[in-house]
């Protein structure tokens, strides 16, 4: 056999490996026996083969989409609608074509088909240029296989979507394959734990392909918004292409290096208008921004910026505006007005500089170390005032100078500077804990009366600042924030938001407890108010690592002075909780002096993403946590009247 | 205050806006005041984003068709008030936009600063996540602005190629908006009619005839400015229907209930031919029934198992089924397509049945029975039973519910029946009877020497209740099912470790059981002195007594760590009154606690909602108390 009749044949076979993965009815025994999933035995529904295969056509990329799915039970019946959304915009981006689909029921061990009909296939135009193809299976019973193949092509050969492993669904097989171009050469980005450990990959000639198996169903948790980020899925980014003109077969790169990548972004920026300096200072020819320090400057503009100009729209490294419409309209993109308010900074001669973040949940828990480009969907800005480091965001129309939307705390970024953009890490330090205190008293009238003063620092603040003002706003009273009690009335709200000056909201009221009249026992809770006196945690096991967000504690500290009449019959003990790894702690302290009881207690998250594997027991420690913080303190009236 | 005199005159100019309108944008533009000036501002006064002028004009054409020309005139104060400028044009097979027209001005220089036409507005489909085909779409547009005040003029005009449904005029469009006027004026033939009724209309109605048109215009004037927790029917509205209707080729009189339900009739008179081979195959399966009831079970459980349910919403075939036999061919169809379907098997095996229009939805409110006109928006199936026996109701997109029971979608409600080439209204059944009400939970407790505590756990719930149960079984899988009963658990921290449920149903009672086993975390509060037990009866809710009867007794044995003194043991507590009984009863037998609670409660359609919250709040104060036992052991204070 000669080498070109081999080579031949070993193309062959790849490409007939390559192309039988599935097809359209032909079903092996084992998915027409099976009835249930092993590593979820109730699912409803199954994935059993879910594969994509793309190839490189003159200016397009074409995909062959095919997805088997088993229905196991009634409620499966409710994947038999499908809906697939794609991008066309005004120049048909995506576009799909050759769909089929049918369903195939088994009758006495024969396959009955049934195909989709034009009437059970719809296509809707949505709204940005979006469309969403739609398929409603006919005849679909318990036990029935749907199966539905397209064609997607792609203008975009810069990003290629790739594939996404997982479903909402179990998945027994899912695999990309691509068939690469040899003009073109890619950088391939994996995510995912799955992706990680088990993908089996394979190399023939131009052909890849990736494949995961037995995939568990994502399904939404508590304290986890962020599940793009742990979703096994694959992507792509064009690093070169080749071309041939006078000089031969040339090499041409594509945003190969991160000076590139960067100085492509501020080429757009630049466009837009973000660099140019005299807008900008036409605009703030009034406006006295001028500080004593440059921190003083910047917060000078900042505020300016905040509080005359509206944030509207999504977060997003690409301007929609330019700058001198923005400057028009005064109503911008979070990316706009910030572009804006480096320009700004700029101009009073500040350095200042944008860094491209790929926020939480946008599906980059971590940022590959090449430029790839779709991985940063979101913009900060890094200034240096008075030689520090400082970043600023103006995504939160609320927040004060210095303020980082918590999505954007991430560990990196790029920092874009012409000719010298560079991955940086991300370090925003803040102290963001709460700190409780309550003094419980009898007043005149023997009712009991608790004095609340609660402190909350930075992002806590924030987010307690932006609930009171929405209940104010609604002219509602502030007892909103709290479950209704019987026997218990709020009052004498008194808010003092010195998140600017001071990073800390206080909110000071009192906590009166009409039930006890002349009781002779008084029972009642002295640690009243915590986030954490319900356990979040009710599910039995969990896929995702609980995310609080960042590290924090809650401190509680209650006096108890005892009234007249009364004494101290009972208190709750001493305790204190851990889990392993420390990533959260619980102390609670009793201490009896003179004529009262002073009740301490510390709830701390050392370490704000605790792991899968731990769920377990941080769901015990929560509950221990929600059981301690109700327990009761008891005062008893004295047999006799104390002595006067 | 020249100055101020000045805008005054361009704004009056510009807006040729009431008297009343001026001194308001003139209060809001210069003093800064946050409520109208024939108002004292109080704190309590809501907050105006804005102020809304609007004239709409209804033409109902003697072919039916009808135009709305609506113009809307803002100005919006802050950022909150922009919304209230937020454009929406709805079209499909049956309405179109025949012109927009939106300016936005800035009151203080006159200047415009934007103006937009139907084609500068976004396109899109209306997302439906239940429908999957429909042809439901709007243009709609947004109004943008950092300064504020500003005006915006809207006009629209939209043609609908049929009167069947006339909108309600609602003048009061949102929360903190002041509507300064509205004016609705409906114009139509004489021989076509109109029927209306004002719900809390304040203004002034006038009539006039030309020709052989009526006209009728609606006046409001200086309404109240509405926040969210406005009731509902305390809502300014106008409802309207024709009279003479016509939908495509089908025309009908909506004068009283029947004329619209022989509409409906004929609607789909047409459209119930069955397949032959079916046909034989539904007469075979119903061949050894013993009864009308066993032959509707035996189809509607052949129904349920092979037809699901897709939302099909396009043009006509939104009022108008399928054709029963496209519904065989595709083993799918919507509630009209369902329910024809069952109607045709039924007929098939000689029965006859009424297909019934419905108000559906757990929180709907009842039709204005007094209005025939569109008030619903789906359909179900009465099966009329003999002489003296209750009509079988079949909610055909079900494929759970027994035949019977419609469960909260549909039940206790005013519907159309569609009886033959006429019909009428009827009520669906509210299942308020106790057997419908049940639950009976048996418990057994055993406590640790840490405080968490083992549970067994038995509970049957009947009728009502159980329908929450089918949802459960059928809609979450093993783990959100465990965590519906860790949640759904009246004591915190219950973790299920081994359960079963299950759902069955005798006649069109649905029965449901749960057993499981479990561990309660921290069941036990232990201070220096005391052991004390986390609540452990459930709390009755408003949602419980929805029906106004309940029928529940929860039983508990408690195995404590050691013999103990309990502190606080009620004895036997109880309430007696008309149509309520409750009794708790708690006693100490060693180490075990026995508590058991019967509640069998009847209550009178005509008991307030504030009587009955009262009554929620005796009953569960009675099972709320916490049980405490001194130790016998007291552990070391902290002192």
């Amino acid at each position: 056999m000669n080498k070109t009749l081999l080579t031949l044949i070993l193309i062959l076979i790849s490409r007939i490996t390559f192309s039988q993965i599935a097809k359209l009815g032909e079903f092996s025994d084992s998915e027409i026996s099976l009835t249930e999933v092993a590593f979820e035995p109730d699912a409803s529904a199954v994935i059993l083969v879910s594969y994509g295969n793309s190839k490189f056509l003159p200016g397009l990329l074409e995909t062959t989409y095919f997805i088997r799915m088993k229905v196991l039970s009634e409620a499966g019946k409710a994947n038999a609608d499908i809906r697939i959304r794609y991008y066309a915009g005004d120049q048909r981006m995506e576009d799909i074509s050759g769909v089929k689909a049918q369903t195939t029921n088994f009758a006495n061990g024969n396959a009955e088909t049934v195909k989709v009909s034009k009437d059970g296939i719809f296509e809707v135009d949505l709204d940005g240029g979006y469309k969403e193809l739609r398929i409603s299976f006919p005849n679909v019973q318990v036990g029935s296989i749907i199966e539905y193949q397209y064609k997607k092509v792609d203008k975009n050969l810069t990003f290629i979507d790739g594939w996404t492993f997982q479903n909402t669904l179990p998945t027994l097989y899912s695999q990309y394959g691509i068939k690469m171009n040899p003009n073109l050469e890619y950088r391939t980005m994996g995510q995912g734990q799955n992706f990680a450990s088990s993908v089996e990959k394979t190399h023939e000639f131009d052909n890849y392909t990736w494949t995961l198996k037995d995939l568990h169903s994502l399904k939404e948790e508590p304290f986890m918004k962020n599940y793009r980020d742990y979703v096994d899925r694959i992507e792509f980014q064009l690093a070169q292409y080749r071309t041939s003109g006078d000089m031969g077969i040339q090499w041409k790169d594509v945003l190969n290096t991160w000076e590139v990548l960067g100085d492509e972004v501020i080429s757009h920026y630049t466009q837009k208008g973000f660099y140019r300096n005299n807008p900008i200072t036409k605009e703030f020819l009034d406006v006295d921004l001028k500080g004593a320090t440059q921190l003083e400057t910047a917060q000078k503009a900042y505020y300016y910026l905040r509080n005359n100009f509206r944030v509207e729209g999504d977060d997003w490294i690409y301007p929609q505006q330019n700058l001198n419409q923005l400057l028009k309209s005064k109503v911008g993109t979070p990316g706009e007005l910030m572009l804006a308010l480096m320009g700004v900074l700029k101009s009073e001669g500040i350095p200042c500089e944008p860094v491209l973040i790929g926020s939480k949940g946008y599906g980059r828990s971590d940022l590959v170390p090449f430029p790839f480009l779709n991985q940063f969907d979101e913009i900060l800005l890094l200034a240096v005032l008075d030689g520090k480091p400082q970043y600023l965001d103006l995504s939160q129309p609320d927040a004060p100078f210095g303020y980082v939307d918590l999505d954007k705390h991430v560990k990196g970024g790029l920092y874009l500077q012409e000719d010298q953009s560079k991955l940086i890490p991300i370090d925003i330090q803040h102290n963001s804990n709460s700190q409780y205190f309550g003094r419980v008293e009898m007043n005149e009238e023997g009712q009991l009366i608790m004095t609340n003063s609660h402190r909350n620092y930075r992002y806590r603040g924030l987010s307690l600042a932006q609930e009171i003002s929405g209940i104010e706003k609604r002219k509602e009273s502030l007892e909103e924030l709290f479950d209704k009690e019987d026997g218990v009335v709020f009052e004498n709200f008194e808010v003092n938001n010195l998140l600017e000056e001071k990073d800390f909201l206080v909110m000071s009221f009192d906590t009166k407890f009409t039930d006890f009249g002349a009781n002779e026992m008084i029972l009642f809770n002295p640690l009243k108010f915590s986030s954490f006196s319900e356990n979040p945690f009710t599910q039995e096991y969990r896929m995702f690592p609980v995310d609080f967000g960042y590290a924090f504690t809650e401190t509680y500290n209650t006096v108890v002075n005892i009234p007249e009449g009364y004494e101290l019959d009972d208190y709750p003990l001493e305790a204190g909780y851990t889990i392993n790894g420390e990533y959260v702690l619980f102390i609670y302290s009793p201490f009896v002096v003179n004529n009262g009881l002073t009740i301490s207690a510390k709830f701390v998250v050392n370490n704000p993403l605790i792991p899968a594997s731990e769920y377990e027991n941080l769901k015990y420690f929560m509950e221990s946590v929600a059981s301690k913080l109700s327990e009761p303190v008891i005062l008893k009236k004295k047999s006799s009247p104390s002595p006067n | 205050m020249g100055l101020v005199l000045m805008v005054i005159k361009s704004i009056l100019h510009k807006f040729n806006y009431d008297f009343r309108m001026l001194i308001l944008v003139a209060a809001y533009l210069f003093l800064g005041l946050q409520a109208p000036v024939d108002t004292i501002p109080t704190k309590e006064d809501p907050t105006i984003y804005s102020l809304l002028t609007e004239d709409q004009r209804i033409e109902i054409s003697e072919s039916y068709e009808v135009t709305y020309k609506i113009e809307r005139k803002f100005t919006i104060f802050s950022p909150d008030g922009l919304g209230h400028a937020f454009t929406s044009v709805f079209y499909n097979k049956l309405n179109d936009i025949e012109n927009v027209e939106i300016e936005i001005t800035d009151p203080l220089s006159g200047k415009t600063i934007e103006k937009a036409k139907t084609k500068d507005m976004t396109d899109a489909a209306i997302y439906s996540t239940s429908s999957i085909f429909d042809d439901n779409r709007h243009k709609y547009f947004e109004v943008k602005s950092s300064k504020f005040p500003i005006q915006v003029t809207i006009n629209i005009e939209t043609k609908s190629s049929t009167n069947f449904h006339l909108r309600d005029w609602i003048p009061v469009h949102r929360y903190n908006q002041k509507v300064l006027k509205s004016t609705l004026t409906v114009v139509y033939p004489e021989q076509i009619g109109l029927r209306y009724k004002a719900v809390n209309l304040l203004g002034e109605r006038s009539e006039k005839a030309i020709d052989n048109k009526i006209e009728i215009t609606w006046v409001e004037k200086d309404l109240p400015v509405q926040t969210p927790d406005l009731k509902k029917e305390d809502d300014h509205k106008l409802l309207l229907a024709p009279i003479g209707f016509g939908m495509g080729d089908y025309v009908g009189k909506m004068e009283d209930w029947s004329g619209l339900a022989a509409w409906q009739f004929k609607l789909n008179e047409e459209r119930k031919a069955l397949p032959e081979d079916f046909q034989a195959k539904l007469l075979s399966m119903v061949s050894t029934a013993s009864s009308e009831y066993e032959k509707i079970q035996i189809l509607y459980d052949y129904l349920q198992k092979n037809y699901r349910y897709v939302s099909i919403q396009l043009g006509i075939g939104g009022w108008q089924t399928m054709l029963a036999s496209d519904v065989v061919k595709y083993a799918y169809g919507d509630c009209k397509g369902l329910t024809n379907l069952m109607q045709a098997m039924l007929k098939a095996v000689g029965i006859s049945s009424n297909y019934t229009l419905v108000q559906a939805g757990k929180d709907a409110d009842d039709i204005e029975i007094d209005l025939p006109s569109n008030q619903f928006n789906h359909v179900i199936l009465q099966v009329p039973m003999k002489e003296g026996q209750s009509p079988v109701w079949l909610e055909c997109t079900s494929n759970s519910l027994p035949a019977g029971f419609l469960g909260d979608f549909t039940k206790n409600r005013h519907v159309l029946v569609i009886d033959g080439e006429g019909g009428y209204l009827t009520k669906t059944p509210s299942y308020n009877s106790l057997d419908w009400n049940t639950i009976h939970s048996k418990n057994e407790v055993k406590i640790d020497n840490n405080g968490d505590a083992s549970i067994g756990t038995r509970l049957k719930v009947d009728g009502n209740f159980a329908e929450d149960m089918l949802m459960v079984k059928q809609h979450l899988d093993t783990r959100e099912q465990r965590d519906y009963f860790n949640r759904n658990s009246p004591v915190a921290g219950l973790i299920i470790q081994q359960y079963e449920l299950s759902v069955d149903h005798k006649d069109s009672l649905l029965l449901a059981e749960v057993s499981y086993n479990g561990f309660i975390q921290k069941f036990v509060q232990n201070t220096a002195k005391r052991m004390i037990l986390k609540p452990f009866l459930g709390k009755v809710t408003d949602e419980m007594l929805v029906n106004n009867s309940l029928s529940q007794i929860d039983e508990y044995v408690i195995e404590l760590p050691e013999v103990m003194e309990a502190e606080n043991l009620p004895g036997n507590l109880s309430i007696e009154e008309e149509g309520i009984a409750v009794t708790l009863s708690a006693s100490l037998d060693g180490k075990y606690l026995h508590v058991k609670r019967e509640m069998k409660l009847s209550i009178g359609e005509e008991m307030t909602d504030e009587s009955k919250s009262e009554l929620i709040k005796r009953i569960n104060t009675l099972g709320a108390s916490n049980f405490y036992f001194i130790k016998n052991t007291a552990a070391s204070r902290n002192e």
